[in-house]
């Protein structure tokens, strides 16, 4: 009897450190193929746009059908990306995931309300030479600053083209947007912070 | 012979065990991390940087890139109102009604996660062309062959699942989401 109990508990125990292993790191794996994938489909630091209407070894799982997508797999190592896209009339969304498929930002159509919006995404550490003024009051770039945990991940653009009326001009503007490397521009090109004084 | 055997067992049925348990409460979700209203489930956390570990194994297994759910709220049915498994060989009617939504889409998936290959080349409804009927009800038909009105074919044969997609839901929406009024799904026949 006591020798079945502790087979039991053991088996427990096992069967615990089995689960609590597979739900923490088989997530890890997992994504990590996903991007392996995406990133074999296409270069890095590129934008690839795409809309599923058939069936057949999608870039994404679940495609919507009633989206058009472009997708940019990035690497900030070794420096920032700057995506740019424009905003359609209708639904939009822009989002940033790592490489662990977290979603660590996103924005959409009504909450951009600007016509063309500009992402730069930069290594955390880099976040801050980005997003603070220098000593003349200007900010250093004119684009939405987004911090990355990881070195890559994914850029994710969705527009709504689930009328045949809308769907030319969301896939002809979503082709329209790009992702590269960003090289920092002259100083005198820096844009002035709001109610700082004019250089 | 008998420890050896002891030990096998221990090693197979822990194993096995723990792995079966970490595969279903990552697939269907356990009730502390996901929200079931009848055949639906969501998964209120999906996307968020504090999310449980749970929810991110669950859209990491099934390659999902998530939107939280201020974006979107994404809702999954693989089984109709009787809690049978959709299967294509059958035919279905939903009845819902229009969502308070910026807009909102249903798909229809293999149970490989695509979209099912036919002749009409449809795959979905959304709320912009979607026929409705009086105050915002509808009605759509899945069938292998033509239905008249909103009808999704389906294809010869396998599971398949429906997702309900609905983008930038109101704040009331997304505080209820295990009461919130989603469409039915009632099996008509079966070939």
């Amino acid at each position: 009897m006591k020798s079945a109990l502790y087979w039991l508990i053991a088996t427990t125990l096992l069967a615990l450190v089995v689960h609590l292993f597979v739900v923490i790191f088989v997530p890890g794996v997992d994504t990590g193929q996903k991007m392996a994938q995406l990133a074999a489909s296409g270069d890095i630091n590129t934008l690839h746009s795409f809309r599923r209407t058939s069936s057949g070894s999608p870039l994404l799982t679940e495609p919507n059908p009633d989206l058009v997508y472009a997708y940019c797999k990035f690497d900030v190592s070794s420096g920032p990306l700057l995506v740019q896209t424009p905003v359609p009339q209708n639904y939009w969304s822009v989002s940033v995931y790592t490489e662990t498929a977290e979603n660590i930002y996103t924005l959409n159509d009504m909450q951009a309300g600007v016509p063309n919006v500009r992402l730069l995404i930069v290594q955390d550490a880099e976040l801050r030479r980005y997003t603070t003024a220098d000593e003349t009051g200007a900010r250093t770039i004119d684009a939405i600053v987004v911090g990355t945990p990881s070195d890559t991940g994914l850029v994710l653009v969705r527009a709504f083209a689930g009328e045949a009326s809308v769907r030319p001009a969301a896939e002809a503007q979503i082709a329209t947007s790009s992702c590269a490397p960003y090289s920092a521009p002259p100083a005198s090109e820096t844009v002035p912070q709001e109610g700082a004084p004019a250089s | 012979m008998r420890s050896l055997l002891r030990i096998i067992a221990f090693l197979v049925v822990g194993i096995g065990v723990g792995y079966w348990t970490a595969d279903y409460s990552m697939e269907k979700g356990l009730t502390q991390v996901s929200v079931r209203n009848g055949a639906w489930v969501t998964w209120p956390a999906a996307g968020l940087p504090d999310a449980d570990p749970y929810t991110r194994a669950h859209f990491a297994a099934t390659g999902h890139l998530p939107l939280t759910i201020f974006e979107a709220a994404s809702f999954r049915a693989e089984t109709d109102d009787g809690g049978d498994q959709l299967d294509q060989d059958c035919e279905y009617l939903i009845e819902g009604r229009a969502f308070r939504s910026r807009w909102w889409n249903l798909v229809v998936y293999k149970s490989d996660r695509d979209l099912i290959d036919n002749a009409a080349g449809r795959h979905s409804f959304n709320s912009g062309n979607m026929v409705f009927h009086g105050q915002g009800s509808f009605q759509i038909r899945l069938a292998r062959t033509a239905r008249p009105g909103n009808w999704l074919p389906l294809g010869q044969s396998g599971k398949f699942y429906l997702a309900l997609s609905l983008y930038n839901p109101d704040t009331e929406f997304r505080a209820n989401l295990d009461q919130a009024v989603l469409p039915k799904i009632t099996k008509v026949t079966c070939a």
